[in-house]
């Protein structure tokens, strides 16, 4: 692409894109899903269309994540948008053959809903897409994550253009203010007054930060943003940059997200050479340039100040507030810190106004918001709602209810910070405001549904396991009371809990709330607050009747061949990693339960289902 | 690539001292006898700035595949920092590891998604089956097991990463299948 000097450049490349294609376009997921054979799929596709020689008539786009990861590898057909899940390799001759060439729509290879077999031949008709509105996850579905052309044609840097050329960086921040956009990283403190407090500080050297640091455990959704619209979130840290007058951005990406990093990496060499970055951006005056800093493993350094001094090349641990990055941030210059959602709504707000995107949401929450939704649910994957979008809408409507026909128990929302929502909650509107009264948070969007057979007590061990570990260790409260509670919560999961022992907990886990340093241990007791709150009896019952309701705790469960359903057949015999198993062929086996290590393993070998759990 | 490949098998050759191989913990580590002669040009590339250290440990490590004791002096007087800052953050990150890593790594999730999928009992039965530690090396250097805290492809918990390939919707018996085919790998 030739690089671009002013917006009227950026006009003539959409105009030389916007006419309509005379070719059909088969899009791929090709990041979430490579883990379940994508990447060999897309392959078989760009052979087949090689080898048939009708690259003109049929294109194969290697996309970002499509949302409906369960149903992976998802391909959906451009233009008619027809839509199969679980493409197989065998099935993309036909897929070429019937609807790249033809147009026509193979029956038998289309989505059918779970639970009513009705059959979808649109992704937008899907129940799991149709229920959602996607602003920011727009391109996944349809763009190559590094077609920077294909951007533009969707209107890509065209906010870019507006505002560095027709606005001023107050008239940017206003229309942010106006829209109402809070931070999607979980705090959701307003992003323009943010931006405000950033332009106000004297100096010349400001940065603008892109916290691509995901570290919840159970959360996605800056990680497939970043991989599937990569640059959505360099054209909002570009709007960002000029607003609060900064030159230099980073986007600060955690190691783990291979893809992640490589996208942003080429996608702002791609912007670069485009003239989209570095000096005097579209004729406009502003520079402005970006590099890619990789995390190296430490959930604390999402938190802003820990985030910096990991930038700095020093332990990620946090300091306290104020001053604010924004005043005092990365090198001691004013800082804007910002998520990558929340960059990736900046484009939008710019180009379609602040009524309309204040027209979506609740009063004190605007917008959509992207939920990695996963755990005990039938449709997992990506979603994107607008903000007062009900739990159960989320759950039952696009995620397909609780897999194997279980009962929900709770979901579990802002990952280590946050908190579970019982049953009876499933209709609270879910924004900043509405979940923060029913004890957790909005976090970064990590929603995981937790069924009948996910015991409570050990969720929230788990959790505390989790913040135990990356606890940087600066503050007493954190680094000791953590693993205090854990060590409690380790007792009551093993049987040898004790009443006092809940009742310390929660005294210890109100203590950590109120005294830690940095939101980490300020909210690291969440978990287990929202459980004692919604789920007492289960602690109850660890502690009482040494019994664990859900079946999963290893201390507290028996595993029993039920002998009229075993067959004799050896296999779990053979499987046990401890020989714990005895009985001839074709006669009912015995678990010798001294030496059973309950790892599980007999049961999930068993064909007969003669393995119970009690 | 193959340079790097044959610096790190030279490491891993060296391996005397088997007991501090094991150790999870990177507090002892006399450590193999490392080739110090290629550090140089990657110290090189790096401006001397305390800033550095992050992407210079990254690179060093890509280098021998683990953080060895005498580079991570050689990386202190590159910065003029201390060593003490540099072991510091070295053994802050879960990313830097100071002991040889196994040719393979396997990587299980242990994000949220993936425990209430099981992934607990996945690790087990790995780790059961290699006769280590969740974070230990084979004593061989064939398999490290590491746990990861979330890869974000939690729609397809529970996951197991192999050399970087990814396995989704593990279950106990697939993944020890797996790790078999890996096992059966002939030796390079």
């Amino acid at each position: 692409m030739k690089t671009m000097r002013s917006p009227a450049d950026l006009a003539a490349v959409k105009a030389s894109q916007a006419t309509e294609p005379n070719y059909r376009t088969i899009a791929v997921c090709s990041t979430g899903c490579l883990a379940v054979g994508a990447g060999t799929v897309a392959q078989a596709f760009e052979d087949e269309v090689r080898r048939r020689g009708i690259a003109d008539k049929v294109r194969v786009a290697r996309t970002g994540c499509h949302g409906l990861c369960e149903q992976g590898p998802v391909v959906i057909v451009h233009p008619e948008r027809i839509f199969y899940p679980r493409v197989s390799v065998e099935a993309v001759p036909r897929i070429v053959e019937e609807t790249g060439l033809r147009g026509e729509i193979a029956r038998d290879l289309l989505y059918r809903d779970p639970a009513t077999g009705e059959e979808y031949v649109h992704d937008y008709d899907v129940p799991f897409y149709s229920a959602q509105k996607r602003v920011v996850l727009r391109y996944n579905t349809d763009l190559e994550p590094l077609d920077l052309e294909g951007y533009i044609r969707w209107d890509g840097y065209a906010a870019a253009a507006r505002a560095l050329v027709e606005m001023s960086p107050e008239e940017v921040i206003e229309e942010i203010e106006l829209s109402g956009l809070r931070g999607r990283g979980g705090a959701g403190f307003p992003t323009g007054t943010k931006w405000q407090i950033c332009r106000q500080q004297p100096g010349d050297h400001k940065y603008v930060i892109c916290n691509a640091d995901e570290g919840d455990p159970g959360a996605f959704m800056d990680r497939s943003l970043l991989e599937g619209a990569p640059h959505a979130v360099i054209e909002g840290m570009i709007i960002a940059g000029y607003a609060v007058g900064a030159n230099q951005g980073i986007i600060y990406v955690r190691t783990e997200y291979p893809i992640a990093v490589r996208h942003a990496a080429r996608a702002i060499e791609q912007a670069r050479e485009a003239g989209l970055l570095g000096q005097d951006i579209l004729g406009s005056g502003f520079h402005f340039d970006i590099t890619v800093h990789e995390g190296a493993g430490a959930f604390v350094c999402g938190e802003e100040t820990a985030l910096i001094a990991s930038l700095e090349g020093r332990r990620g641990m946090p300091r306290p507030r104020p001053p604010f990055p924004a005043q005092k941030g990365y090198r001691g210059k004013p800082t804007v810190i910002n998520n990558v959602e929340t960059l990736a709504n900046v484009p939008a707000i710019i180009l379609n106004g602040h009524e309309w995107y204040a027209a979506i949401g609740t009063e004190r929450s605007k917008g959509t918001k992207i939920f990695a939704l996963a755990g005990k649910v039938n449709n997992t994957g990506l979603v994107e709602v607008p903000m007062g979008t009900t739990l159960r809408q989320i759950v039952f409507d696009i995620g397909g209810g609780v897999r194997n026909g279980k009962a929900f128990k709770a979901a579990q929302i802002g990952g280590p910070s946050g908190g579970c929502v019982p049953a009876q909650y499933l209709d609270t509107p879910i924004d900043y405001d509405s979940v923060r009264a029913i004890g957790t948070i909005m976090g970064s969007g990590g929603l995981i549904v937790l069924d009948e057979d996910t015991c409570m007590v050990d969720i929230a061990r788990y959790f505390l396991e989790f913040t135990q570990r990356e606890s940087c260790g600066k503050c007493v409260p954190c680094r000791i009371g953590t693993r205090r509670m854990l060590e409690i919560l380790e007792r009551i999961t093993a049987g040898d809990g004790t009443l006092e022992d809940v009742e310390r907990l929660e005294r210890l886990a109100l203590v950590v709330k109120k005294t830690s340093l940095c939101g980490l241990g300020q909210t690291a007791p969440n978990p287990v607050l929202s459980t004692l709150r919604y789920f007492r009896d289960e602690y109850d019952a660890h502690v009482v009747d040494k019994r664990c309701p859900a079946h999963y705790c290893r201390a507290l469960i028996t595993y029993r061949i039920m002998a009229d359903a075993c067959t004799g057949c050896t296999a779990c015999a053979r499987v046990c990693p401890v020989n714990a198993i005895s009985g001839e062929p074709k006669q009912t086996h015995v678990i010798d339960q001294a030496l059973c290590t309950r790892c599980g393993l007999c049961r999930a070998t068993c064909k007969f289902e003669a393995i119970e759990v009690v | 690539m193959s340079h790097e490949h044959s610096q790190q098998a030279e490491a891993q050759s060296h391996g005397g001292a088997q007991q501090t191989l094991l150790a999870g913990q990177p507090q002892e580590h006399p450590g193999p006898r490392v080739d110090l002669s290629p550090l140089k040009a990657t110290l090189e590339k790096f401006p001397r700035r305390a800033d550095q250290l992050l992407p210079l440990l990254r690179a060093v490590q890509e280098l021998y595949g683990y953080l060895p004791r005498e580079a991570l002096d050689a990386v202190a007087s590159h910065l003029k920092i201390s060593r003490a800052n540099v072991l510091g953050v070295a053994t802050f990150y879960h990313h830097f590891s100071l002991v040889p890593q196994g040719r393979h790594k396997v990587c299980i999730c242990r994000g949220t998604a993936c425990h209430v999928r099981g992934s607990k009992d996945v690790l087990d039965s790995v780790c059961q089956s290699l006769g280590i530690e969740p974070g230990q090396t084979t004593p061989d250097l064939s398999f490290t097991v590491e746990e990861v805290m979330c890869l974000g492809a939690c729609a397809l918990a529970p996951l197991m990463v192999v050399d970087g390939a990814y396995y989704g919707k593990m279950d106990q018996r697939r993944a020890l299948e797996i790790l078999k085919q890996y096992k059966q790998e002939p030796q390079a």
